[in-house]
């Protein structure tokens, strides 16, 4: 076991997008962060996609999903009771390792839900006191994009120029035209240009070069962070008084250790924070720490995702450039009631020409490429002939949608391992069947010459959210507007766990400015507590 | 391809070859998926596991019987019985064949015959041309004007 006399300012559980970010910003003031993570270093290069068999990668040790992968570092999740799977990844950098590095903000309105829609509740802050954080972060990541979208607040200059949509997503835009619809150059993580010392992302390697370990822990570590590896947190620790103290963990040798601390951040994502803090139950937390509401590990959030893809006449060039959108619209994303549903969804247009495999597979849209005679013109029939859409869309809180601790199964620490209940929502098959109805009708307004569809994609789990919930009322959400657990003082959650509400796109931002915001709060108004 | 581990026969190898050609044929410069030895990528796949094993080796006796069904053992059988005989085992034993069609597919389009023969190249630096951006098609988007919802914050 550590020695109680190593105490850090800040102990800091998670390498991850938020763990990275927070502890960056941190260690910038000089503040002692000792960090606990269960994964190692992702070397960038490790799986170069010139190999001919690398995409083979990513139905093995690359998988998403960590029941797939089932590496040291991974914990088994029970999935049994849910039909979207949990895709995460244990590293130092988290799942910005997998990450296709989409850098889409929030909207003001997706913090007024109660207020404006009557649904869920709105948050305890709003889009513009995030607003600084989002601008702090893009300039980190040298964010590639378009000033100007009309779907935001005005935006600073985007500091690298927008990634090139492509001959379809051309196409496509015209179509957007036609129909009257928003769309615009998707803000995106990878640096179109040399930004910070860091060479423009060109698609070279199967995992991203914006992720977390790459953009701030090398600065964290040079201001003097305490990285630990390969260490996996069996529960927090707890004094007499109901004081977080740190953490006890198993150490790459299998040894318990602990590392105390002034603060204990949870940096875990929905289902690891929510695990370990129904883990960590003790005489003066029966139910698991800083769960006095019983809203640990309940309303898990989603997007659940449909996907279209059009097939076309065209060619639409080589598989080339980064993977993930350039481009999307956001016509449908606020709620207009005679759709039939409330709040709405993101329309992410992909022009990736697919490696050979992915689309054999079926890819996002999970239809397999006939077996038989038929194979080969089914095949080209997609090969470099396709444009998918992406229909992502709102998940409204649910208590029932959780994530709780499962009976029997456990991780190689012998640790008790998670179980997923969730079902998805009338108003979100609603949503999700307006979108693909509309991304059709936009394919074909492309001159698409087939359209295929998914009504929802088991393997689209990326997002977990919402199950330690951002309040002010101590008996129905788990953290204040700053992080602070209500019922301990000094431990902070940063990641998407303490989403009120989802929005329709993709949280990595808006996790890491809410993360830089807590960095920010513990360095000034709320610096007493690692005084 | 290298098999690391070798759990089928010599009979056993045809016969997987012989349906992997069904799964995959040959047509044009594509070669069929058995004459470039995804058979072989299969049976060291099904090789680390033991489910993996009882699963291919089980359904290759699903395909012997069901051809046994249709006049012989599958080889010999024509190219419709061929395929007649995999439906009925796609309908009989969809766990088996879905694994068979995966990993026929996992193998054969890492195969470097097959990237070849599409001309594929994995994005590089070399060959990626960032082409202009045309902000022109944006010109309608920016006459509409602003469409979130503003909050009065």
């Amino acid at each position: 076991m550590g020695s109680k006399h190593d105490i850090a300012d800040v102990l800091v559980i998670g390498a991850g997008a938020s763990g990275g970010a927070f502890t960056w910003s941190l260690t910038q003031a000089g503040v002692k962060v000792v960090c606990l993570e269960q994964g190692g270093w992702v070397p960038l290069n490790a799986f170069p996609v010139s190999e001919p068999q690398a995409q083979l990668h990513w139905q093995t040790d690359f998988h998403p999903n960590p029941n797939f992968r089932g590496l040291p570092e991974d914990y088994p999740v029970n999935e049994d009771d849910t039909p979207i799977a949990p895709y995460m990844y244990n590293a130092v950098g988290g799942s910005t390792i997998h990450w296709c590095s989409h850098f889409p903000r929030f909207h003001p309105s997706d913090f007024r839900l109660k207020s404006l829609d009557g649904v869920a509740d709105d948050w305890p802050m709003d889009y513009f006191e995030l607003e600084p954080y989002y601008d702090q972060n893009d300039r980190a990541h040298g964010v590639s994009g378009l000033q100007g979208d009309t779907a935001y607040p005005p935006k600073p200059a985007r500091p690298t120029p927008p990634l090139p949509i492509g001959p379809g997503g051309e196409m496509l835009a015209r179509a957007f035209n036609k129909l009257g619809w928003h769309w615009w150059s998707s803000d995106n993580a990878v640096a179109s240009a040399q930004y910070d010392g860091r060479q423009a992302d060109v698609g070279e390697y199967l995992r991203s070069p914006s992720s977390s370990d790459i953009i701030f822990w090398p600065g964290a570590l040079k201001q003097g962070a305490r990285l630990i590896t390969h260490a996996r947190v069996r529960e927090i620790l707890v004094d007499e008084t109901g004081r977080a103290t740190g953490a006890a963990y198993y150490d790459h040798n299998g040894n318990l250790q602990a590392q105390y601390a002034k603060v204990v951040v949870l940096a875990c994502n929905g289902i690891g924070t929510s695990r370990l803090l129904l883990n960590s139950k003790s005489a003066l937390f029966p139910d698991g720490l800083a769960n006095s509401s019983g809203q640990v590990g309940r309303n898990l959030m989603h997007h659940p995702c449909g996907y279209v893809l059009g097939l076309f006449e065209e060619d639409m060039g080589p598989d080339s450039g980064p993977r993930g959108s350039s481009m999307l619209s956001q016509e449908f994303y606020e709620t207009d009631v005679r759709r039939g549903f409330v709040r709405g969804y993101d329309m992410q247009i992909s022009n990736v020409g697919g490696a050979p495999l992915q689309l054999a597979l079926g890819g996002l849209v999970g239809q397999q490429v006939q077996w038989g005679d038929g194979h080969h013109q089914d095949f080209a029939e997609r090969f470099q002939h396709q444009m998918g859409i992406v229909i992502m869309t709102e998940d409204l809180p649910e208590e029932h949608n959780r994530v709780s601790l499962d009976p029997s199964l456990t991780d190689g620490d012998g640790i008790p391992a998670p179980k997923i209940d969730y079902t998805v929502s009338d108003n979100t098959w609603a949503i999700l069947d307006h979108g693909i109805a509309r991304a059709t009708e936009v394919l074909e307004a492309a001159g698409a010459k087939r359209v295929i569809s998914s009504r929802l994609r088991r393997n689209a789990g990326w997002h977990l959210l919402g199950t330690a919930r951002m309040g002010t009322d101590p008996a129905r959400s788990v953290v204040d507007r700053w992080g602070r657990a209500h019922d301990v003082p000094n431990l902070f959650i940063i990641d998407g766990s303490i989403f009120t509400t989802g929005a329709c796109i993709n949280p990595t931002t808006t996790i890491q400015a809410l993360a830089l915001r807590t960095a920010d709060y513990l360095k000034g108004e709320g610096s007493s507590a690692i005084a | 391809m290298t098999t690391t581990n070798n759990i089928l026969s010599a009979e056993q190898s045809a016969l997987l070859g012989a349906v992997l050609n069904c799964v995959v044929p040959a047509q044009g410069e594509m070669p069929a998926a058995g004459d470039i030895g995804i058979g072989g990528f299969i049976e060291a796949f099904a090789a680390e596991r033991t489910a993996r094993r009882r699963l291919v080796l089980e359904g290759l006796v699903q395909i012997e019987l069901a051809a046994a069904e249709r006049g012989g053992d599958f080889s010999s059988l024509s190219s419709d019985a061929q395929t007649d005989t995999l439906r009925s085992v796609e309908s009989s034993a969809p766990e088996f064949f879905q694994f068979l069609v995966t990993q026929t597919y996992r193998g054969y389009y890492t195969h470097e015959t097959v990237t070849n023969a599409l001309s594929y190249r994995a994005p590089n630096r070399q060959d990626y041309d960032p082409l202009p951006f045309d902000e022109s098609l944006l010109e309608p988007v920016r006459e509409r004007g602003q469409i979130w919802v503003p909050t009065n914050n």
